[in-house]
């Protein structure tokens, strides 16, 4: 052994390098990866839960075509859109499907007089408030948020449902320069009649409605109250 | 303040620097580790089972009710959500108060989900049961000689259903009641009657002791009609008002000319008066009345009596229900010789359905041994009752002793049994107004039960609870509802029954008006047997609370935490004591004292009150209360208790009190500074200088900057051009939101104030917090005081030196005659700026403007750093020091927060929750709000009219309003669309009185203010 023992980097040393760099790369992407994991789209968009009963949106909306405000009364009334009370599944269920085991939990409710517990699928937060009442006012579809409802077996989120998602379309919609963007892109149509807004044929509509959105769009631009609202207080009460 | 404001001691003990990193350390370890597996946690939706009709989630159904206190009678319009009743509105077709309601109606919401409310029987102080209670009812309490004690007589079916009893006896207990009022009538016209003001007709109005416009009974009514006759803007009309009386009330406030005499002297003063009207009316001479020997007050007094005469049938006196029944029937004498009854005054015959007896008479019989069983229905006698009759130990004579109440109160505690009460909003009812018509109290909810508070269940089944007329029913072994009671009683049936109840109110039931000649030679009489008071004996005063009344609203937290109309501090009751006064007995402000009356002691806190008569001493009524809840217990050891002092014979006031100062005491005060210090924050005018010079109020600009400061800023009344800081919005189209709030109208009575926190889940802070002015209030009520007199008053007026007003009280120890102490009231909310001084700090944006002008705050992005607070010149924005919303309203006064529960946090009963508007967000912890001129409201109102492709106007009555607006009982606060110009708003925006706020510094408020205009005598002296 050495007296003037020279110090010596040990050999694990070697790996300093490489550690530095896989940190150092993991930093990064982190930094690049996070606001897309903690983002909407990425948290909220395809979340789709199981639910108590396996009640088929494709079945009844699809096949079946009903209105969604057959059972989603608030729609085109108030901030809700309101899930069904179980006697409204009760009014056909009464007669159709009377043995089903899947629809046990429904029988169940209906004779105790509870409800079901549905898992909320589309969730905003607390401070926010979504009234349909507007959206449906204004002609949007209830796919233009939604999706396709009427094609998925189990309800799943369709759309990011966060607020810069929500604020593209606020945004375009009440700058009148960019009339011309909106109409060509046609995210909404106005001149929509309620029958068709609660329509489930969507893939019909869209293809149809490139004329009339135009005028529709003239007859509420001359509303005092056409701009969608981009201030704050807007959502947030 | 500002020290105490940012060190928390508490805190600072709780989480030092040490444990801070450690936190820190660990929740970033947590945050990276849950980065991927991140979602809120998974919610329900539960729909119900079967939906109840016209119900829809999201929307409010609104039913009409009723609200009573002691046969004060309003119309509701309460509204629900998924049947929770929210919020309380007037009912806007109801006769008496048009749509309008005052504090105490507004937090009868929060008194239904009260956590202290009795919610089940108790027999001995254990729970018990109805079921228990009905079986021992019929075997063997019910004795053969049964008393009853009630609060409320004025209730059709509940009087009807007394026949039901064979041998019992009647009794009526509440601690202010209009008796002296009765008493005068019968002295006056030789039977009893009920007097019924009309203000709206009056020119000249005089109230002797009458805070018509706050606690007397019928304000709400009073106040509209006022209001309306106060200043017509177009023909600069005015009504005058002048107040004689020994406490400072609102009235007082209001009044053109005030006079300060002890209670016991406003008989002297209305005498003086008698004696100066006599020279006219030949008829008054007979009751030989004398003059004052006070020259100046004899020259007022001449002064007013020339006013009425002058008025004739449009003057009016009244006098408060404190004043003895003398005075009453010399007011109805008056009124009828100024031609005064049928215009302004009539009179109708009281309900008499039940021939009630008093109190003390129940004591007697309690006494003898003539009472088995007592009954008390609504009424706490124990707490209330004159303190000689020692209600407690002749209670106790009684075999049984039962107590129907809300709460398990002093009352309660004392009897064998303690029955729950069904709350008013949870049970039929029906209750005559003053004149005889007939409102109908409809529930909302199904009695609040143990099962929904969430703590003991008993039984399988909720506990029931029973209204005063169900009681009644189940006592006399009926069986029906209190549905079918009050309809059968109603004799209406079908479609009419229904209407009855959409109305509120069964139509075409009031009493025709009476009246008969005044029996002046019985005034005579009385008149002679009036003892002389000497003057510098010291008086006190029992009064009711403008917030708590007599005690029933004291575990209410709202109406706690409400400051005082005129004194501005919560949570308590000071002893009202004039300056001189308080320098004669050696006393300073907030001294803890002990006053004596007749050898009986009972201690308080001296609050020293310009305007306070001298030698008068003001106690209120209504704190102190001792009683048991399971909770918080708000009004557990809050203020004093002086039913102590107050005995059978002196109910009202009395003489040869004693005050000694016993230690020191502290108010939650939430305006301590008084004086408007040079500025003219509140522009008030005398009709005259204004008729002079209608623009004054806008060429005034400059006195916003106090004199001293005038140089330094003086840049700021050139008109500069420099670019402003604020981004540039248009506000050209659009809706363009403002509001205006007329002082000439606003009476100060601060209902606006409980209107906005049952609106928008403003949480409560308790006293300790308000001590460091932690309030949450959105609006708050400015009240400066003003002084009228002065030397020189005259010669100054319109003058620059004539600005400072109020200066006197400023000083103490200066000698000012209180009399000439007056206030001007304020409103203050979010003025809304347009070059808002908070949005150009906020470093996160969570401040920020909106397209239709509301400056609009968003909680979700408040950090907290309170920028916006201090750059707010109007002080109106409010911050969560704690998580108040999660205790609120139901802490208790003495509440620290921080110490009890980390960052105050303690979960809340389902029970707290079922108030709140779920249209407004609840506030966390360190986040800032204020007021939103209730953007809630506007955006429901917008998305109504949306789809019918209208817009919102006055026109058709569209127009959104506040809660504050909707409240306002004088219409002083009125909201909509500036940049119509059709619409209300605008107009008064143009009006030439109206001004903004703190305009030199040019924030553009989109709030303004009209000034208060006064129309004082132009001869007083």
């Amino acid at each position: 052994m050495f007296k003037d023992e020279k110090f010596i980097f040990p050999k694990w040393a070697n790996l300093i390098p490489i550690i530095i760099l896989i940190v150092g790369i993991s930093v990064v992407a982190t930094a690049h990866f996070a606001p897309f994991i903690l983002s909407a789209s990425f948290l909220e968009k395809g979340y789709s839960p199981v639910q108590p009963i396996p009640f088929s949106h494709k079945l009844h909306a699809g096949k079946l075509g009903m209105d969604c405000r057959y059972c989603h009364t608030g729609a085109e009334k108030s901030f809700e859109a309101m899930v069904p009370p179980t006697s409204t599944c009760m009014n056909c269920h009464a007669y159709v499907k009377k043995d089903s085991e899947k629809l046990k939990p429904l029988f169940d409710a209906h004779e105790k007089g509870e409800a079901v517990a549905w898992v909320r699928v589309h969730d905003l937060p607390d401070y926010v408030k979504f009234p349909h009442k507007s959206h449906v006012q204004a002609g949007l579809k209830c796919q233009t948020c939604h999706g396709p409802v009427e094609s998925m077996e189990r309800v799943k989120v369709d759309n990011p449902m966060s607020m810069s998602w929500c604020l593209q379309c606020h945004r375009r919609h009440g700058n009148e320069e960019k009339m011309d963007d909106i109409l060509s892109e046609k995210i909404i149509s106005e001149n929509r009649t309620i029958s068709q807004i609660f329509s489930t044929h969507w893939e019909d509509v869209k293809k149809t409605d490139g004329k009339v959105v135009r005028e529709g769009f003239r007859n509420l631009k001359d509303l005092r109250d056409f701009r969608p609202p981009t201030h704050c207080s807007g959502c947030h009460q | 303040m500002s020290q105490e404001e940012v060190m928390d001691k508490t805190e600072e003990s709780q989480v030092n620097r040490r444990s801070f990193i450690q936190i820190m350390g660990a929740s970033a370890a947590l945050a990276s580790m849950g980065g991927c597996i991140l979602r809120r946690p998974k919610e329900h939706i539960v729909p119900y089972n079967a939906l109840p009709e016209d119900m829809v989630l999201g929307d409010s159904l609104d039913y009409a009710s009723s609200f009573n206190l002691t046969g004060d009678v309003q119309g509701l319009l309460v509204k629900s959500y998924e049947g929770r009743p929210t919020k309380i509105e007037g009912l806007p077709t109801h006769p008496d108060n048009k749509g309008k309601t005052n504090a105490q109606s507004q937090a009868m919401v929060l008194e239904l989900y009260d956590p202290d409310r009795s919610f089940a029987p108790s027999k001995n102080g254990i729970v018990s049961t109805w079921d228990v209670f009905e079986k021992e009812w019929v075997k063997e309490l019910k004795g053969s000689k049964i008393a009853f004690l009630v609060e409320n007589t004025n209730s059709p079916s509940f009087n009807k259903l007394t026949n039901q009893f064979e041998n019992a006896a009647w009794y009526q207990y509440t601690p202010v009641s209009d008796v002296n009022v009765t008493e005068g009538t019968n002295l006056a016209f030789g039977s009893s009657y009920a007097v019924h003001p009309d203000y709206s007709k009056a020119d000249k109005i005089l109230a002797l002791d009458c805070d018509f416009l706050s606690t007397e009974p019928g304000n709400v009514k009073a106040t509209i009609e006022f209001a309306d006759k106060r200043h017509d803007k177009k023909t600069n009309k005015m009504n005058r008002l002048y107040a004689v009386e020994s406490r400072f009330t609102l009235t007082g406030g209001k009044a053109d000319h005030r006079i300060a005499v002890k209670s016991a002297e406003v008989l002297d003063v209305l005498l003086g008066l008698v004696s100066e009207l006599a020279d006219k009316k030949e008829d008054l001479r007979s009751l030989s009345a004398k003059k004052l020997t006070d020259k100046k007050l004899q020259q007022r007094v001449a002064l007013i009596a020339d006013d009425l005469l002058k008025a004739g049938k449009n003057s009016l006196v009244v006098a408060g229900v404190n004043q003895p029944a003398l005075v009453h029937a010399l007011v109805a004498a008056v009124n009828q010789i100024l031609g005064a009854e049928g215009t302004t005054v009539t009179y109708t015959k009281i309900h008499d359905d039940v021939d009630y007896g008093s109190i003390k008479e129940l004591v007697d019989s309690l006494n003898n041994e003539d009472v088995e069983t007592l009954v008390i229905i609504g009424a706490n006698p124990v707490y209330n009752a004159p303190a000689d009759l020692k209600f407690e130990q002749a209670m106790k004579k009684a075999k049984t002793t039962i107590h129907h109440g809300l709460h398990r109160d002093e009352t309660a505690a004392v009897c064998q049994w303690h029955l729950n009460a069904a709350h008013g909003l949870e049970s039929w009812g029906d209750w005559y107004t003053a004149d005889g018509k007939v409102s109908l109290q409809q529930p909302l909810i199904e009695p609040l039960s143990e099962v929904v508070k969430g703590s003991v269940k008993i039984g399988d089944k909720a506990e029931k609870a029973y209204s005063a007329i169900e009681l009644l029913t189940v006592l006399s072994g009926g069986a029906e509802s209190g549905h079918d009671t009050v309809s059968q009683h109603s004799g209406l049936i079908g479609a009419g029954w229904k209407k009855a109840v959409h109305d509120g109110l069964i139509s075409g039931r009031a009493y025709p008006p009476q009246t008969s000649a005044i029996r002046l030679k019985n005034i005579a009489n009385k008149i002679a047997t009036v003892p002389v008071v000497s003057s510098k004996s010291l008086e006190v005063v029992f009064s009711i609370d403008a917030k708590v009344h007599d005690g029933r609203y004291a575990n209410n937290g709202w109406l706690q935490e409400l400051p005082d109309p005129m004194t501005k501090i919560a949570w308590d009751n000071p002893v009202l004591i004039s300056h001189a006064t308080a320098k004669e007995y050696g006393l300073s402000e907030a001294d803890l004292v002990e006053v004596s009356v007749a050898g009986v002691k009972a201690k308080g806190a001296v609050h020293i009150m310009p305007g306070q008569a001298k030698n008068s001493l003001t106690l209120t009524l209504g704190y102190g209360r001792t009683f048991d809840g399971e909770k918080g217990v708000v009004a557990r050891d809050v203020g004093f208790n002086f039913y102590t002092l107050r005995t059978s014979d002196a109910m009202n006031f009395t003489s040869g009190a004693k005050i000694t100062p016993i230690g020191t005491y502290s108010f939650a005060n939430s305006q301590p500074h008084s004086v408007q210090e040079d500025r003219d924050l509140v522009k008030h005018y005398d009709l005259d200088l204004y008729k002079q010079d209608p623009k004054i109020a806008t060429r005034d600009i400059e006195n916003d900057i106090p004199k001293n400061m005038q140089q330094k800023y003086a840049h700021l009344k050139e008109k500069t051009t420099t670019k402003s800081l604020s981004t540039d919005l248009d506000f050209t189209k659009g809706y363009q939101w403002g509001m205006s709030i007329d002082l000439t109208r606003c009476t100060g009575c601060a209902g606006c104030t409980v209107a906005c926190q049952s609106e928008n889940n403003i949480p409560i802070v308790g006293k300790e917090e308000m001590k460091i002015g932690r309030e949450m209030h959105w609006i708050r009520m400015d009240r400066y005081f003003t002084y009228q007199g002065g030397d020189n008053l005259k010669q100054q007026q319109g003058t620059a030196e004539f600005k400072d007003k109020s200066l006197p009280i400023s000083h103490e120890g200066d000698n000012y005659d209180e009399s000439d102490v007056s206030i001007a009231t304020m409103p203050v909310a979010c003025q809304h700026c347009e070059t808002a001084p908070c949005e150009e700090v906020c470093p996160v944006a969570a401040t920020s403007h909106s397209q239709e002008g509301l400056n609009d705050m968003t909680y979700n992005r408040c950090v907290g750093t309170r920028y916006c607070s201090n750059n707010c010149p109007y002080k109106v924005r409010r911050y969560n020091y704690y998580h108040f919303a999660q205790k609120s309203p139901w802490v208790s006064p003495g509440t620290t927060w921080g110490t009890d529960a980390t960052f105050g946090y303690t979960k809340l009963d389902k029970l707290d929750k079922m108030q709140a508007n779920p249209h407004v967000t609840v506030r966390y912890r360190g986040v800032m709000e204020k007021c939103t001129y209730c953007v809630q409201r506007i955006n429901k109102a917008r998305m109504d009219v949306k789809g019918e492709g209208k817009v919102l106007n006055d026109q058709d009555g569209t127009t959104p309003t506040p809660a504050c607006a909707q409240a306002c009982p004088a219409d002083a606060i009125v909201f909509g669309d500036i940049k119509d110009p059709k619409s209300k708003v605008s107009e008064l925006r143009n009006v030439d009185s109206s001004y903004k706020l703190l305009e030199a510094i040019n924030t553009k408020p989109r709030t303004t203010f009209i000034s208060a205009i006064k129309n004082p005598h132009p001869e007083w002296v």
